[in-house]
């Protein structure tokens, strides 16, 4: 259903004396391709810095891209016909004619390269929930204004129909009338989320982002949010990019992951395959340094050392080989590939292989 | 719709409202700040019906008369009623900042709020302008100004307009600048809303709580610099009732008659501390942070 | 063995009075603090946890008061001190650090100069030399790697992870008896956090002091701390042994909340959630404060206060459930 394909994303981070030059950049996602299939729920995991959120918004578009493209719901055969093109100007081989071709068919199906107008059309297809709830309320629209909005932007409906809608959307969520009247600030995090929630779903999209959606809440009223988001993901048939750094939520939620590091994925499998086999050393010992609800399996840990790296100068080679226990020289070196080990398991680790085994 | 059903959808806003006044009512300064502007405000719409006398008519066999019961304040130089001028005055003066603030400040900050939301070299030239008349003194600027258009009250309000814009243009931008980073744009733009439309109704009611105060606090600097130009004579005109110009008069007979100028003086000083009250008093209150502190 | 209390809440009662009503944040806190513990204070949002915590550090602020209940610390109680006594006991006998670091540390200064001004404001004076190498050694103990590097640094040169440490180091340098730790590792990452937790439970073994952890991660507490009180709407619903409490959970909302999280270990389909959201404490629910909420209500539960009752010799809970006998 969606595409990635070299997905860059660099902040440039301005010097000089009148801070115009660009002396350095944040390469916040770096060659990310990968793709998320219809109706699943792909979860993208990460320490904080590693990109996940700026890749999250860079596929809505709500942060450009720096390169890479980006397809939605493009039909298999074009994208074949995309792909082998783009090897052939790569390789220089191609025609003139074919040059134009695969211009026209970017221009056709590339978000990457979509103009406002039409990204408008995109939007109703594509939708987003942020971690914060209150700050992604406007303070100053009450929770009819700000229902009211999606509808009124791609529905031409009567003011009484907009209503009518918005009272559907809050009872399908335990929200009541008089709810519609108030401000943001009157509710609890919870409430907001499940406002902020029916707003991306008010318009019937059939791909969601969702950027760490409970860490702002408690676990109690995250597992309400959970289920919800569950029940309308088969309600719907709702395809979500579930981005987290809380791997407890992944188990529940997803059936695919990908962990990223320093703006790479390292590591990417179906959801039970990656907790019972985790194969990359950065996702073990996320994995273990989760604490667990059970005192009795205190465990010894493999607690890695250090912090996450600047990704303004990430290191050399291996993006984790600072961080690893298992590094080796050639780690500093060479920047292992992400190569499928078992099927659908993909791993960026030269050292996979023996970890699978000890 | 009935009241009932009204006072139901606006409940939110109701409360808002009350809690509002209890915290007015809590702070001795804030109230004075309104009491004080309100009654100066009253009076310039009053006064027609508050001054005994007509501002400009002069009774030259009435000069310099110090404070009495037939007239309140004295007189002065040209026989005219210092009270009724000064009822006037607070009048004219005050539409002077009004007229002055309100084209400022929705000039200044619809450019502010548009040169901090698309940035780039439009917030780069706006910016390098503003830059530019910041870096004068306002006064000097407006006298400049004045001089060469000529006295009268119409260039000053015009040259103190050209000076003053820029207050605006960095607040707006500044206050747009944090408001654009909150999650609830990037939200509006996901929805697929076009850049006017989020400015209007999403930045614009964000940031008008301190572009509100500023204006609040600069009603009071404005009428100050409006009397100094008046006083220095780039401004309204003699007979015209304006309070600096009174001042500017009187100053020539503070030795015998002190009337003359101290009470137009003591007017303008009630007017602007007034002002200034009831700004900071309002910074609290629109400041979300605040207003939930002072629970 | 019976452990020795070290700090010991009894009936504390601290409210808010506001605009809109008077706040009863806490409501009745019974809490013991053993010496040498790991303890627990679990609870969501807005249930008190913090509350109880700057009351027992007597650091409420207008609109809020202490209005009753006493805390004992070393048998003297805190609430009827003057604010020059209390003063000697914050920072020197008892220590605070919060979630966000950076809060609590002069962004100006130097990191060394500031551990540097906080012992000497609460000990005695040293010379040049022997400074350097206390400080020195305070940062070693924390696994601050090349503590000479940190000791001139500022602190926006540090990661999030290195600052609590810094402030962990800080706080523990005047050899306090109980170290107050509000959420220290929630705006951390896991590995990070993993890092800090692993520091706490040194520092308890080596400086045999008493820690108060306090977080709203189940996780965190089951790996780190010896006993737990959960707290619900200003109440302690639920006190016990680490591994009592997660293994026995007496309390409806303990189970409730237990079983609200989701498990790295297993899939579930669905999460057990607990109806409804928390009270507003201006006007709290009449009787068990839970009720309105609870699958297991009975009549008595919205008329009469449930007592602490001790079921067994490491666990107390707050629940009609439990009164006849049981």
């Amino acid at each position: 259903m969606l595409e990635i394909r070299n997905l860059r994303k660099y902040f440039p981070i301005k010097g000089g004396i009148f801070q115009r030059k660009a002396i350095n950049f944040v390469k916040a996602v770096d060659n990310v391709s990968f793709s998320v299939k219809k109706g699943e729920t792909l979860a993208l995991v990460g320490e904080s810095g590693c990109g996940k959120t700026t890749l999250g918004r860079t596929i809505l578009r709500l942060i450009e891209p720096t390169s890479g493209s980006i397809f939605f719901n493009t039909p298999s055969e074009i994208l074949r016909e995309i792909d082998a093109l783009t090897e052939k100007v790569r390789r220089n081989s191609a025609t003139k004619d074919e040059v134009e071709r695969l211009n026209k068919l970017n221009l056709t199906y590339n978000i990457a390269l979509r103009d406002e107008k039409g990204l408008k059309n995109l939007r109703k297809e594509m939708q987003i929930v942020f971690q914060d709830p209150l700050s992604s309320l406007d303070p100053r629209m009450t929770i009819r204004e700000t229902l009211s909005e999606p509808l009124k932007i791609h529905e031409h409906l009567r003011k009484e129909e907009i209503e009518d809608r918005v009272l559907e959307l809050l009872k399908s969520v335990g929200l009541k009338e008089e709810h519609m009247h108030r401000y943001p600030h009157e509710f609890s995090g919870g409430q907001r989320q499940r406002i902020c929630i029916l707003r991306a779903i008010s318009l019937k999209p059939k791909f969601m982002v969702l950027d760490e959606p409970t860490s702002a809440l408690d676990v109690s009223v995250q597992a309400q949010i959970l289920n919800l988001l569950k029940r309308l993901q088969r309600e719907f048939n709702l395809t979500y990019l579930f981005i987290t750094h809380d791997l407890s939520v992944v188990r529940f939620m997803s059936t695919r992951v990908a962990v990223m590091y320093l703006g790479k994925i390292v590591e990417m499998a179906p959801t039970e395959e990656l907790f019972n086999n985790p194969l990359h050393p950065c996702t073990r010992s996320l994995l273990e340094a989760v604490p667990i609800p059970e005192p009795t399996t205190r465990r010894k840990k493999l607690i890695i050392e250090g912090d996450v790296p600047s990704p303004v100068n990430p290191p050399s080679g291996c993006r984790f080989h600072t961080r690893c226990p298992y590094a080796t020289e050639a780690c500093s070196k060479e920047e292992p590939p992400l190569i499928e080990v078992s099927p659908e398991h993909l791993v960026a680790c030269p050292l996979a292989d023996k970890l699978k085994k000890s | 719709m009935s009241l009932k059903n009204w006072t139901k959808r606006h409940e939110s806003q109701l409360k808002e409202l009350r809690y509002t006044g209890f915290l007015i009512r809590r702070n001795m300064l804030i109230m004075t700040g309104f009491i004080i502007v309100g009654i100066m405000v009253l009076m310039g719409i009053l006064a027609p019906y508050i001054a005994p006398y007509d501002p400009t008519d002069m009774q030259f066999s009435q000069r310099l008369l110090p404070p009495s019961a037939g007239h309140l304040l004295g007189t002065d130089d040209n026989g005219m009623d210092i009270f009724s001028r000064i009822v006037y005055g607070i009048r004219l003066d005050l539409l002077i900042a009004i007229t002055v603030i309100s084209m400022v400040g929705v000039f200044g900050t619809i450019l502010g709020v548009f040169s901090g939301y698309y940035g780039g070299k439009l917030d780069e030239i706006t910016m390098r302008i503003a830059d530019i008349f910041l870096s004068f003194p306002y006064l000097l600027l407006a006298m400049a100004i004045a001089a060469v258009l000529g006295p009268s009250i119409f260039h000053s309000i015009i040259a103190i307009s050209v000076t003053w814009w820029p207050i605006y243009a960095r607040l707006a931008r500044g206050a747009t600048l944090s408001v654009k980073e909150r999650e609830f744009v990037e939200a509006s733009r996901a929805i697929g809303e076009s850049n006017i439309y989020i400015i209007f109704k999403h930045i614009l009611p964000n940031i008008i709580a301190p572009v509100l105060v500023q204006a609040t606090l600069d009603m009071g600097n404005v009428i100050l610099e409006a009397a100094a130009l008046s006083f220095i004579g780039l401004g309204a005109q003699p007979p015209q009732p304006e309070l600096g110009l009174m001042i500017s008069v009187g100053r020539n007979f503070m030795r015998d008659y002190w009337w003359v100028a101290t009470f137009p003086g003591i007017t303008i000083l009630v007017i602007v501390l007034g002002f200034n009250l009831m700004g900071d008093g309002l910074r609290d209150l629109l400041d979300p942070k605040v207003r939930r502190s002072l629970l | 063995m019976r452990e020795k209390p070290l700090l010991e809440i009894k009936g504390l009662k601290t409210y808010f009075y506001t605009y809109e009503g008077t706040v009863k944040a806490l409501h009745n806190v019974n809490i013991t603090i053993n010496e040498g513990e790991i303890f627990g204070l679990v609870g969501e949002t807005g249930c008190g946890k913090s509350v109880t915590a700057l009351s027992t550090m007597r650091l409420i602020e207008s609109p809020g008061k202490i209005v009753g209940g006493e805390i004992l610390f070393q048998g003297e109680d805190l609430t009827k001190l003057s604010e020059e006594e209390m003063q000697k006991i914050r920072g020197n006998k008892i220590s605070m650090i919060f979630q966000d670091p950076m809060a609590s540390l002069n962004p100006l200064m130097k990191i060394g100069k500031q551990i540097a001004e906080v012992l000497e404001v609460h000990q005695k004076h040293y010379d040049k030399n022997e400074l350097r190498q206390r400080i020195l050694n305070i940062l070693r103990m924390v696994r601050l790697p090349s503590p000479e590097r940190i000791m001139e640094s500022y602190p926006f040169e540090l990661s999030g992870g290195m600052r609590q440490r810094v402030m962990i180091a800080m706080m523990l340098s005047t050899n306090p008896k109980l170290l107050i730790a509000d959420e220290p590792t929630t705006a951390l990452d896991v590995t990070i956090q993993a890092q800090i937790l692993r520091i706490l439970k040194e520092m308890k073994e080596k400086l045999n002091i008493s820690i108060w952890l306090i977080t709203h991660d189940l996780g965190v507490v089951a790996e780190t701390c010896d006993r737990v009180c959960v707290m619900y709407a200003g109440n302690v619903v639920e006190c016990a042994d680490v591994v009592e409490i997660f293994k026995n959970p007496l309390h409806p909302y303990t189970k409730g909340l237990l079983k609200a999280i989701p498990s790295v270990n297993r899939r579930v389909e669905e999460l057990n959630t607990i109806p409804g959201s928390v009270p507003n404490l201006i006007n709290p629910p009449p009787g068990c404060r839970f009720h309105p909420r609870c699958s297991k209500r009975t009549e008595i539960c919205d008329k009469v206060e449930p007592k602490s009752i001790q079921v067994s010799e490491n666990h107390t809970v707050s629940c009609h459930l439990y009164s006849n006998g049981g």
